[in-house]
């Protein structure tokens, strides 16, 4: 182990302005007042060079890295049949700095592109029916019975206890059960949504939980421990509001069902324009929801303020074609910390809805979020392209997570790294 | 350091991914895809990877590696990272109704002046994660 700090960064350089850089027109939001902004850059195509360049020197190293490394676990089913434990997934983080620059993450900083590296295996056991994999500690729908509710909160209090964090399991138990309410009364809203050819599929909160079983759906840098609930949408099932959902106090919010069928319009109109054959596809959607203190839920402008997640991916049962778009279903965007410099531009553009005390409401523009989610899916292809190059005979490109940060306009661009993200597109590799 | 402690450090810096259910059974479809030849593995380029670190007070901070030598470091990260987990992740309780499926361990490459590392922490660009799930589901 102390061989790796001996090896140390000591050949380190200081690094010139050398890194490659992308076109302003990747990650400068209109409201920026940069004035970067003000046009197309002039070369794009030969930063575009020099980015693809850059890229294939990291993804390239990446790749001898994962392919050099000899697993002390490899091994194909174990003797009983299960899968054993192993390294299965290298995820790379590339960064862009405030001027520009691009580079792999090493240290804090949001990311702008995730790279998901997977290994090739191969068990040789035999196939059972698919199945949605989830990271969520809870997992709900319309059909989740409240006996089952109560026994799952009884097992996360449980757990949550045994990791000797909190204090207080009466009022852990307590605020649990409040929170999974209010959680289900947006999940009963999910199910309402029309479908087109994306759908909201999925509604995920993590739970931020203090030391004094205080429960919080938003980030919290003090909270012991964070517990992920999903609420996944039961398709063909007309809306049930259970008990539970109707404790939530989110039940008769406003905006939600209009955001949720007009990004789903928005999504499907831009996703299903996609060149057929490219094995590179937007496999799904995430946006972070705000909810203002008048009730009205939009866009988080920001992943701090996002109190939860919503999910759009790909139905694969529905027709693609016509996606009829209703502009004028609005679409919201909750800033929780408005800059006077946004405030200004927004009133400047007419698309100021409230903006009073210390939050704003905006109106954004369908027909830009369109143009700038067209443009968000081609700067995700082009880095996932760079990365399916690198690919060895052990190792394969999965998965490439892009994170976008939305303008008040509705335009989009790549975040930066002292930046937050209002938007995921998740691109798979269909021939992995 | 002993393993062990390393391991608890590591653990408590991973992001735990915990299932009910048991599906030894599920698989993924057998890999079908050619065979990569020596010949066709990359080779590592030559040009310089550019690092990029935020303070604590926001700055960011851009530096160059040699690709070369960037590589060795992920090759060296890979063992060490895999020898803390696995003695961890083995030991978890059969009878938990939350099974352990998915560890991921985010590794941070803290750079200090003239270059040197001075720390690791899952704020860092680069995860490994472990399973023992047939189709891990990695957040």
């Amino acid at each position: 182990m102390k061989n790796l700090f001996l090896y140390g960064f000591l050949f380190l350089m200081s690094y010139s302005a050398s890194a490659a850089t992308l076109p302003a027109s990747w990650y400068v939001l209109p409201e920026s007042g940069s004035s970067l902004s003000a046009g197309i850059d002039q070369d794009d195509a030969k930063k575009e060079a020099e980015l693809a360049a850059q890229l294939d020197a990291i993804f390239g190293a990446q790749a001898a890295a994962l392919d050099g490394h000899v697993s002390a676990t490899d091994a194909s089913a174990g003797l009983s049949g299960q899968v054993p434990w192993r390294f299965v997934s290298f995820i790379g983080d590339l960064g862009v700095t405030a001027n520009g620059k691009v580079g792999a993450l090493a240290w804090k900083g949001t990311p702008a592109m995730s790279v998901y590296w997977q290994k090739k295996e191969n068990f040789g056991l035999s196939p059972a029916a698919s199945e949605e994999g989830t990271t969520a500690a809870m997992v709900l729908s319309a059909e989740t019975t409240q006996a089952s509710v109560d026994s799952e909160i009884d097992s996360l209090v449980k757990a949550a206890m045994a990791s000797h964090k909190i204090s207080n399991e009466e009022e852990l138990k307590k605020n649990m059960r409040s929170a999974v309410a209010d959680f289900a009364s947006l999940g009963a809203q999910v199910d309402k949504a029309p479908t087109v050819s994306w759908d909201p599929s999925r509604l995920r909160v993590d739970l931020n939980v203090e030391v004094s079983g205080k429960v919080s759906f938003l980030y919290s840098a003090s909270a012991a421990l964070r517990v992920r609930l999903e609420w996944y949408k039961v398709p063909g099932k007309k809306p049930a509001f259970s008990p539970l959902a109707a404790e939530g106090k989110w039940l008769n919010s406003k905006g939600l069902e209009s955001l949720m069928v007009a990004l789903s319009q928005d999504v499907a109109t831009v996703a299903d324009s996609q060149s057929p054959g490219v094995d590179l596809v937007a496999k799904q959607f995430r946006v972070g929801l705000g909810v203002s203190v008048s009730g009205t839920i939009g866009v988080a402008k920001g992943t701090a303020s996002a109190l939860a997640y919503i999910y759009f991916s790909r139905v694969e049962k529905k027709p693609t074609a016509s996606v009829a778009v209703d502009d004028s279903l609005p679409l919201y965007m909750v800033d929780a910390d408005p800059s006077e410099q946004r405030l200004q531009f927004a009133q400047a553009h007419g698309n100021l809805v409230a903006g009073g005390g210390k939050e704003a409401i905006y109106r954004l523009d369908r027909a830009k979020f369109r143009a700038g989610m067209t443009k968000a899916m081609s700067m995700g292809r082009f880095f996932a392209q760079r990365a399916r190059k690198q690919e060895t005979a052990k190792w394969k490109l999965k998965t490439v997570k892009g994170n976008f940060d939305l303008s008040i306009t509705g335009s989009v661009g790549v975040v930066t790294v002292g930046g937050l993200a209002s938007a995921e597109i998740e691109f798979e590799n269909k021939n992995f | 350091m002993k393993p062990n402690s390393l391991a608890v450090g590591f653990l408590c810096i991973a992001l735990l991914s915990c299932s009910a259910k048991n599906d030894a059974g599920s698989t993924n479809s057998p890999d079908t895809q050619a065979q990569v030849t020596d010949a066709e593995k990359p080779a590592v380029p030559a040009a310089d990877i550019p690092l990029i670190t935020v303070s604590a007070s926001g700055e960011e901070q851009v530096t160059g590696m040699p690709a070369v030598e960037y590589r060795k470091h992920l090759g060296n990260i890979f063992p060490a990272v895999e020898a803390a987990v696995m003695p961890a992740v083995k030991q978890t309780r059969e009878a938990n109704p939350f099974g352990l499926r998915t560890v991921v361990v985010g590794v941070g490459l803290k750079l200090g002046l003239g270059g040197s590392i001075v720390g690791w922490g899952v704020q860092g660009g680069i995860k490994l994660a472990f399973s023992n799930d047939m189709k891990p589901s990695i957040p």
